[in-house]
């Protein structure tokens, strides 16, 4: 896994990764990528189960404290 | 160690889940639309339980972790007074959730004292070990997933309607639908107000990532239909 570089941004090495379609993105959240954290990112490309796009689907998560 | 510049931690933490978070949105459209749902429901309800179980005993100790570190650790003080609030908004949920299945008809008492799933104890037991091990500010990340994306109304709607299962046992569900989002608000303007280093948003972003994975795990195993691992 090659991490991102001066000349490579975080949501190009995501793109290239297969973790993330850019077209899904506004472009505030293409700058907020740009200030996440590397860790998390290394995480997000590590442990990608699938490559799915940011549409929020209906109805929430079963899931609740 | 150096606050991180911008307040806006929950916007970047809310981002950093949501770009992890399509494999659990499909799982959570394909448990809501399971075509045997009212078949899987008994066994949701017992993962669930030991899960909810766990919330306040986990507050309770992440209170008394921020508070034994509060005098040197101004992000630990601003947690203490929340983690006991929400520690207060949090009791009795998991005997609502008791009541909802003897209402369909299942032994809560078998419930309570059976030991939990394994996926749900290594869910909570990886809260334990950071609580223990690194800072409390780690459970803010489960917790922002975990509260993060309630079940609405209108799919608990459905869902009755759909399963013949008895709105009056959906209870506990519908009662999320209308707090958790207070909570999650509650959740997004305290880590906004914490003087965060980047070493506390790497660990609260880990947590909040592994808990993201854990939950796909676990709803995965629900829904009954594993997605084959990635070469």
């Amino acid at each position: 896994m090659s991490k991102p570089s001066e000349q490579r941004s975080r949501v190009e090495w995501l793109e290239e990764e297969g973790v993330l379609d850019p077209a899904t993105l506004t472009k505030e959240e293409r700058t907020k990528i740009e200030g996440l954290d590397d860790t998390h990112i290394e995480h997000l490309v590590r442990t990608r189960k699938k490559v799915g796009d940011m549409t929020k689907r209906p109805g929430g998560s079963p899931w609740i404290l | 160690m150096d606050s991180v510049a911008s307040a806006d931690h929950s916007g970047r933490l809310r981002l950093t889940i949501r770009l992890a978070s399509a494999r659990v949105q499909d799982l959570s459209w394909s448990f809501w639309n399971h075509p045997r749902l009212s078949e899987i429901f008994p066994d949701y309800l017992h993962t669930l339980y030991p899960s909810m179980r766990a919330t306040v005993p986990l507050l309770e100790l992440a209170a008394e972790r921020a508070r034994a570190l509060e005098e040197t650790d101004p992000v630990a003080a601003a947690l203490v007074p929340y983690f006991i609030q929400h520690a207060r908004e949090e009791l009795h949920h998991d005997d609502w959730l008791l009541e909802d299945m003897e209402l369909l008809g299942l032994d809560s008492g078998a419930a309570k004292s059976a030991p939990g799933p394994p996926d749900i104890a290594a869910m909570i037991g990886s809260q334990y070990y950071w609580l223990h091990y690194a800072h409390p500010v780690a459970l803010l990340g489960c917790f922002a997933v975990l509260e993060g994306s309630p079940p609405e109304v209108e799919m608990l709607d459905r869902v009755a309607e759909r399963t013949g299962l008895p709105p009056a046992a959906l209870r506990t569900l519908y009662k999320h639908a209308q707090l958790d989002p207070h909570h999650r608000d509650d959740l997004d303007e305290l880590l906004d107000s914490l003087p965060l280093t980047p070493e506390h948003s790497a660990l609260l972003g880990i947590s909040a990532l592994t808990t993201v994975d854990q939950l796909g795990g676990i709803l995965e195993r629900l829904v009954g239909a594993a997605v084959p691992a990635e070469v």
